[in-house]
């Protein structure tokens, strides 16, 4: 009897590993039919989660605290004082409220130039000149008072670009916070316009040099013969649509000084997930990656505000900025450096237009035709392999079927 | 690059203007009368403080607006650097053209490879290009140049230089010598300055006696009185034989 109940329990070990072998074969076997996706979608899960944080840390956080001891801003602050002396006792109010700007804006540069020239980063930058310009008007007083400008230490010339067609509500606004960055040059394409955007424009910044076509050209057409126009070591483009904080502004134009070519905003803080991207979004991470930059995810000469060196307008040409997605691609074959920068937002305020709704939307057909533009140069480049190197079968069966 | 494979042409016309609205309405009106091959109009403002610009924007003309006056070399800059033609003609704003005026430049600067740079002939300039013509209203000259603006090559000479008041140039010279030195603003000697440039670049400059255009005559410059005038030229005359230890009147 307990023969055959021993028999019994062996038996139904052996049947019992037997099976697990068959189930182990079998597993091995269907690994192809396994739903692979059911593990992905806990990664995605995950990831995504972690990713959200980062987004909302990146979209909250516009210039955090700055880093700079408060012996420079102390020091950075009596300077101020000592050039708002200065301009009381040379009587500067009598000159043009322009100039006297541009000589503000000299005179950090040699404060910073001389005295915390390792400060480096954008919110030190700031941070200095806010202290600074404290300090002057405390010295000069209230007749000498200036407004308050965004202080860029600078020894080459800036200009912005803008193009505006039909903007008479938005464009003295617009304009006015421009100034706040003290450009060297101001350069208006108006275009298009059948209300009173040119007289306005004209009326509200007596520095900038205003070109007038009677002809919708479009913002990118706009902003390329701009950048024809100016003489600038840095330029900076962005729409008259609505206003960007000059302080926001102004992280290109140091961007650009201190050595970016090509300074992009970083709107991905303001994209969901890959699945919930429209068609356009998934174009332009496709551009990255193909360029080998998937660190820019969907951050490219498309968006503004953007600021390019002269080093870039240079090298890929004017006329490569009429179709932005080209222009990114070009300057990322000829080896400048792009980066994104800083992240403005431009896309929860996006003016809603007739032209710009739907799946398949004129403006949206006009961005994919730049997209399949700028494939072409790089195709032009590369050839068809589009820089991929070259993998045998083994390789590329590896790669699909998964290991 | 020659034109000659170019069936027409396109021409971008740049007028710089300040004030005296009424010449820049004779004188584009003129143009749009009087041109048949394709071109483009750039009016570049140099702050003007009457209604130029309202007459523009009814006109629906391409027009810069700067943002101080600038001068005329500044301002031909700036038009140059946004025309988008194969050649480019400043104009002054003071001057009427004619039949046939642009369809002859074009032929000229097209029908030879180094030719750089092409003017007509005037009633009122500097040098070798003013010839008298006897007419006494706008309807005379415009029926006297029926006759005078047929195409012509053997009237046709080379010279050393023309001036700016009408100065047709091909866009490739732009290309190599670059844009008007500022350094003369607010105007005369840059156009000897620039044509000697082009000549040193290799490129040849030409009168047509083929094209005859009305010039009213240093209407701007005017403006601000005769001796001031005369003191802007003689600086000018300096500033030319300081740069190039040149006397520009060799070459008029």
């Amino acid at each position: 009897m307990k023969r055959k109940g021993m028999k019994r329990v062996k038996f139904r070990r052996k049947a019992q590993q037997s099976r697990r072998v068959a189930a182990a074969v079998r597993r091995s076997r269907s690994r192809l039919q396994r739903p692979r996706h059911k593990k992905r979608r806990l990664r995605v899960t995950q990831t995504a989660v972690k990713a959200k944080q980062n987004k909302q840390m990146k979209r909250g956080s516009r210039l955090h605290e700055p880093s700079v001891s408060a012996s420079f801003i102390q020091s950075s602050e009596e300077a101020g004082m000592r050039d708002g002396l200065l301009a009381r006792d040379a009587q500067s109010q009598l000159l043009d409220l322009h100039l006297r700007l541009k000589a503000l804006k000299q005179s950090f540069r040699a404060y910073y130039a001389n005295t915390c020239s390792h400060l480096e980063s954008y919110e030190a930058i700031m941070a200095l000149g806010t202290a600074y310009q404290n300090g002057y008007s405390r010295a000069a007083g209230p007749d000498l008072a200036l407004p308050s400008v965004v202080l860029i230490p600078s020894s080459k010339r800036h200009a912005v670009i803008i193009s505006a067609m039909n903007e008479q509500e938005r464009i003295g606004a617009v304009l006015h916070e421009l100034e706040r960055l003290v450009p060297d040059e101001l350069i208006i394409i108006v275009n298009g316009s059948t209300d009173m955007t040119l007289q306005l424009a004209r009326e509200a910044s007596s520095a900038a040099t205003i070109v007038h076509y009677p002809d919708a050209i479009g913002h990118d057409v706009g902003r390329s013969i701009g950048a024809k126009l100016a003489r600038a070591d840095v330029m900076l483009f962005t729409d008259s649509d609505f206003q960007v904080p000059a302080e926001d502004l102004g992280a290109f134009l140091w961007a650009v000084e201190s050595g970016v070519d090509v300074a992009l905003n970083d709107i991905s803080p303001f994209m969901g997930t890959f699945d919930s991207r429209d068609a356009i979004s998934h174009c332009k991470l496709w551009l990255n990656c193909t360029l080998g930059r998937e660190d820019l995810d969907v951050n490219s000469l498309t968006a503004v505000p953007h600021a390019l060196s002269r080093r870039t307008v240079d090298t890929i040409g004017v006329d490569a900025l009429s179709v932005p997605p080209r222009a990114h691609a070009l300057a990322v074959l000829h080896g400048l450096n792009v980066q994104q920068v800083h992240v403005v937002d431009v896309i929860t305020h996006n003016r809603i237009r007739a032209t710009n709704v739907g799946t398949h939307n004129p403006v949206a057909q006009l961005i994919l035709g730049d997209h399949v533009e700028a494939i072409q140069e790089i195709w032009n480049w590369h050839g068809d392999y589009l820089h991929e190197p070259q993998r045998n079968r083994d390789q590329i069966a590896l790669r699909r079927n998964g290991t | 690059m020659t034109l000659a494979h170019t069936e027409a042409p396109m021409s971008s016309i740049i007028i710089p203007t300040y004030n005296r609205c009424e010449l820049l309405r004779q004188c584009v009106l003129s143009i749009r009368t009087y041109t048949d091959v394709p071109y483009e109009i750039i009016v570049v403002d140099n702050h003007s403080t009457d209604d130029t610009h309202q007459y523009c924007l009814a006109e629906r003309l391409t027009y810069v607006s700067l943002p101080e006056n600038k001068g005329f070399p500044a301002a031909c800059n700036a038009g140059m650097l946004i025309s988008s033609g194969d050649t480019i003609v400043l104009l002054n704003n003071d001057v009427i053209v004619s039949h046939y005026w642009l369809r002859n430049l074009n032929q000229a600067l097209m029908e030879h490879e180094d030719v750089g740079i092409v003017g007509p002939t005037t009633n009122y300039a500097s040098g070798r290009q003013q010839v008298n013509h006897h007419y006494e209203n706008m309807e005379q000259f415009h029926r006297l140049t029926v006759q005078l603006n047929q195409s012509d090559r053997t009237k046709r000479e080379r010279v050393q230089r023309i001036v700016g008041l009408c100065f047709a140039l091909k866009r490739k010279v732009m290309n190599t010598i670059g844009l008007m030195d500022e350094q003369f603003t607010p105007g005369h000697y840059e156009d000897d300055d620039f044509c000697l440039r082009a000549r040193m670049s290799g490129y040849g400059i030409m009168i047509c006696g083929d094209v005859f255009v009305h010039h009213y005559g240093s209407h701007s410059f005017k403006q601000f009185g005769e001796t001031q005038l005369q003191q802007l030229v003689q600086r000018n005359y300096e500033l030319f034989k300081r740069k190039w230890n040149i006397d520009p009147h060799h070459f008029m």
